[in-house]
């Protein structure tokens, strides 16, 4: 049976089948068949009576839906014959072209159902080592991978630290393959990738579970290595997950002029716009945020503040819509800081072009959320405040004179405080006369060390809240009371920033009063 | 980090015209560097182009200054005068400098200096310090006849009047041939009619010279129409358009129609420029050691005497 070639017949327990396609190679011990008999498929296992045995045992009792069931053994002299059932009609041998096109989601589905089979295997004490891909079916309509093959399988009670896994590494290798819709590079390489966040950039960056996943099944050692297939089902899990569910944000946002007493209009502005693409199956929710304190006369600053929302809102849309989302996902810093690089050349515009009703400018303080990843653009003394997790982030420097002084050690921080003149003086902001260089558009503070920043942006976690602020808001509230307020209007953003501002007004209220808090679930 | 940008084009709704020369490296040689050293790292290396620059920052009121840092943080800045030091070179390649603030403090090799008044003579790897930061002064081999050389061969090549870009004390190859029969606009591109809403500017001619492709800190005090520059029998003159920058000729502030002679020194901001006029080849091909104007006498209740600093 060994010269079988696809449409000659075999009988097998006097039963005669038709091969209607060799899997095996030939190099193989084992030799696998598809072959049809009255209509129906069936696949034919012939190999040692030792390998044969240890497949008996692994396989009884229908163990899972993606390895084929026993119709009937047959042993002979020195070898073992399987008949067992073919997957469904609806699959085809695993093909790489077919899978790269596949949905990811349909891609990390078929990954976990046939992970769960690899579980039930490997609880028998199963070790397939090494699976192939000629050993896989796929089933792109029920979103399924099936063992067709196992030819390699022992049974082995101490198993080799490496053998969970050599039956997962393909796993990974396909799972990389179905995102980036290239060649798995190899282990090496991909350990090296791993290392280097810059290398994964694209698409990859807006899945944090994507490196997990690769990670788990790149070594079968380390501390993120799997162990078992059901933790690769979990890594999976939540890139699925990830998949299904955009990142949404909740925004609310008060602004007020403050005691009438001090001031006579509001030149703050805050304003945001939030833009949804959808590429196939996936929804991206890419937003903007932003907070403007006006400075300079009494309609100037109003002025200056409005034109820099209006402008950034539409250079986010602008962009949006010529680059799309995966472009702005890989680098949320860049397009913060071109966003606010526009800004400050239309306000110099509007300054040389009708300087009669336009002198000032306005601090500038945004932040662009796109995908799971987020980057800020900052001038000024707004202020732009992350809360995780319970703990207070201020992810921005005040650009003041204060901080300037600090730095320079002449003052202590907390005499900084309490020095008002220096609080006020502010040393950037977008001008309506010179336009502010790009290199002097901050993103993150300068101290800040923050968890999961890259040069390109940081990542997003869900129930973040940012909060953006002017300093007739922020100046009057201490980081405590921030966090106070975030537990007490948790999921409610709006009545937070309602509470900041009515906090800032019960203080005095000297000055404008903004907040602007973004909620991301 | 700048090259990682997203195009400014796409977001802003017009097109900016970016002349690429206005990028390319300098086409004179340094004479010498100063380098900021922190830890055996090299954080910043500062080209010096010319013989005789005002080094520091841009303070509008103050006039141009040659070599400005902008990769320095806002406490570095904030410590730096406007200028802080001017430096200068001898033709047999001897370098010195003077303090040109009073409130602002210098060190060279970690001595404090004083006097405003007095020339320091400094050498290769002194250690000048100005404010919080300080930087190691390397002279390069070039002499100060190559220079002159390197800076000849570029002017005389332009047989007719016309404005060189000058950077870090040299001129460095962009210009532009100025016109005989209407005035040259200077400035830096804006949106044209229908680009973006708005009616204050539908109407205005764009630049002649657009400098929009200059560095982000040349063009931050360029207006979108800055000056005019024309020509009235045999002379030259020119004119501020925007009244929100600053245009200075030979450092000195100006407001409205001023003549302008072989040689000088026009400056947008902090962009320095110098006219050169084939009929006066050796007003061109020198440059002209320009002060900073200073305060003579000054009195407002009571005497500034430190103030009161003598020309040279």
């Amino acid at each position: 049976m060994s010269d079988v070639e696809v449409g000659s017949v075999v009988t097998v327990s006097g039963v005669e089948y038709e091969v209607q396609k060799i899997l095996s190679s030939s190099r193989d011990a084992v030799q696998n068949l598809l072959v049809e008999s009255k209509g129906k498929k069936f696949l034919i296992w012939r190999g040692p009576i030792a390998w044969g045995r240890d497949a008996r045992t692994v396989l009884e009792d229908n163990i899972h839906d993606s390895l084929p069931t026993i119709v009937e053994v047959e042993e002979q002299d020195d070898e073992i014959v399987f008949i067992l059932n073919a997957p469904p009609s609806t699959s085809t041998p695993f093909e790489d072209e077919t899978w790269r096109s596949a949905k990811r989601t349909v891609g990390v589905i078929s990954l976990q159902y046939v992970s769960e089979g690899l579980s039930q295997l490997h609880e028998r004490k199963g070790w397939l080592q090494g699976l192939k891909r000629r050993d896989l079916y796929l089933d792109l309509i029920s979103h399924r991978l099936y063992i067709v093959g196992m030819p390699r399988l022992t049974v082995n009670r101490r198993p080799a630290i490496e053998a969970p896994w050599r039956d997962m590494r393909l796993l990974g290798e396909l799972c990389y393959e179905n995102f980036v819709e290239r060649d798995y590079p190899g282990g090496h390489q991909m350990a090296g990738i791993l290392q280097d966040k810059d290398r994964l950039s694209g698409t990859q960056l807006q899945f944090p579970g994507f490196p997990q996943v690769l990670a788990g099944c790149v070594s079968p050692y380390g501390d993120l290595a799997y162990k078992d297939p059901m933790e690769l089902h979990a890594g999976l899990e939540q890139l699925r997950v990830e998949l299904a569910r955009p990142i949404n944000f909740i925004v609310g946002a008060t602004s007020t002029v403050g005691n009438y007493l001090f001031r006579k209009n509001n030149q703050d502005s805050c304003g945001h716009i939030s833009l949804q693409s959808v590429c196939g199956s996936q929804k991206v929710n890419l937003g903007f945020f932003c907070v403007a304190d006006g400075i300079g006369g009494i309609q100037d600053g109003e002025h200056a503040s409005r034109l820099a929302v209006e402008t950034a809102c539409q250079s986010f849309a602008r962009g949006w819509a010529h680059y799309g989302a995966d472009e702005i996902i890989s680098r949320p810093f860049a397009f913060a800081k071109t966003i606010a690089k526009v800004v400050g050349q239309r306000l110099a515009l509007e300054g040389e072009f009708a300087p009669g009703t336009n002198r000032g400018g306005t601090t500038f303080s945004g932040i662009v959320i796109a995908g799971r990843r987020a980057g800020i653009c900052h001038v000024g003394d707004s202020r732009i405040v992350l809360i995780r997790k319970g703990k207070c982030y201020q992810l921005t420097d005040d650009h003041t004179l204060a901080t300037i002084l600090v730095r320079l050690g002449e003052l202590t921080p907390e005499e900084a405080e309490k020095n008002d003149l220096s609080q006020r003086t502010i040393s950037r902001f977008l001008s309506t006369s010179a336009e502010v260089e790009i290199s002097r558009v901050d993103g993150l503070g300068r101290e800040l060390e923050f968890p999961g920043t890259d040069a390109e942006g940081f990542e997003i976690k869900r129930g973040d809240l940012f909060v953006l602020t002017s300093d007739g808001s922020h100046g009057e509230f201490s980081e405590e009371l921030l966090l106070e307020f975030a537990k007490e209007f948790d999921g409610d953003p709006q009545s937070l920033c309602d509470a900041l501002v009515q906090n800032a007004l019960d203080r005095m209220g000297r000055d404008n009063s903004t907040a602007l808090a973004v909620l991301v679930e | 980090m700048t090259d990682a940008l997203f195009d400014f084009d796409i977001l802003r709704g017009w097109k900016e015209t970016r002349d690429p020369e206005l990028a390319a490296p300098h086409k004179v040689d340094p004479l010498a560097y100063l380098v900021q050293v922190v830890d055996d790292e090299e954080l910043l290396r500062v080209p010096i182009h010319g013989p005789d620059v005002y080094v520091g920052r841009y303070h509008p009121q103050n006039g141009p200054v040659d070599v400005i840092f902008d990769a320095l943080h806002d406490e570095q800045i904030y410590k730096l005068g406007a200028p802080h030091i001017r430096l200068s070179c001898t033709p047999t390649g001897k370098w010195h400098m003077r303090m040109m603030s009073a409130t602002a403090f210098t060190y060279v090799n970690r001595k404090l200096l004083t006097d405003t008044k007095s020339k320091y003579q400094i050498k290769n790897n002194d250690l000048i310090k100005m404010g919080v930061v300080t930087f190691k002064f390397e002279k390069t081999e070039l002499t100060f006849q190559d220079w002159k050389d390197q800076q000849k061969e570029i002017l005389l090549a332009v047989e007719s009047p016309s404005l060189f870009l000058v950077r870090n004390g040299a001129v460095c190859g962009p210009k532009v041939l100025l016109k005989t029969d209407e005035p040259t606009v200077l400035g830096r591109s804006f949106p044209k009619p229908g680009e973006l809403p708005g009616e204050a500017w539908l109407n205005a001619q764009q630049p002649d010279w657009d400098l929009a492709g200059a560095h982000d800190p040349e063009k931050k005090y360029v207006g979108f129409r800055h000056c005019e520059i024309w020509q009235e029998d045999d002379d030259w003159f020119v004119k501020p358009i925007t009244s929100r920058q600053r245009t200075y000729v030979n450092r000195t502030e100006i407001s409205a129609k001023t003549p302008l002679m072989p040689g000088d020194e026009l400056a947008l901001g902090s962009l320095l420029f110098h006219f050169h006029h084939p009929d006066n080849i050796r007003a061109s091909t020198d440059r002209k050691t320009v002060d900073l104007p200073v305060v003579l006498d000054w009195k407002e209740g009571y005497h500034r005497a430190e103030l009161a600093t003598e020309h040279e």
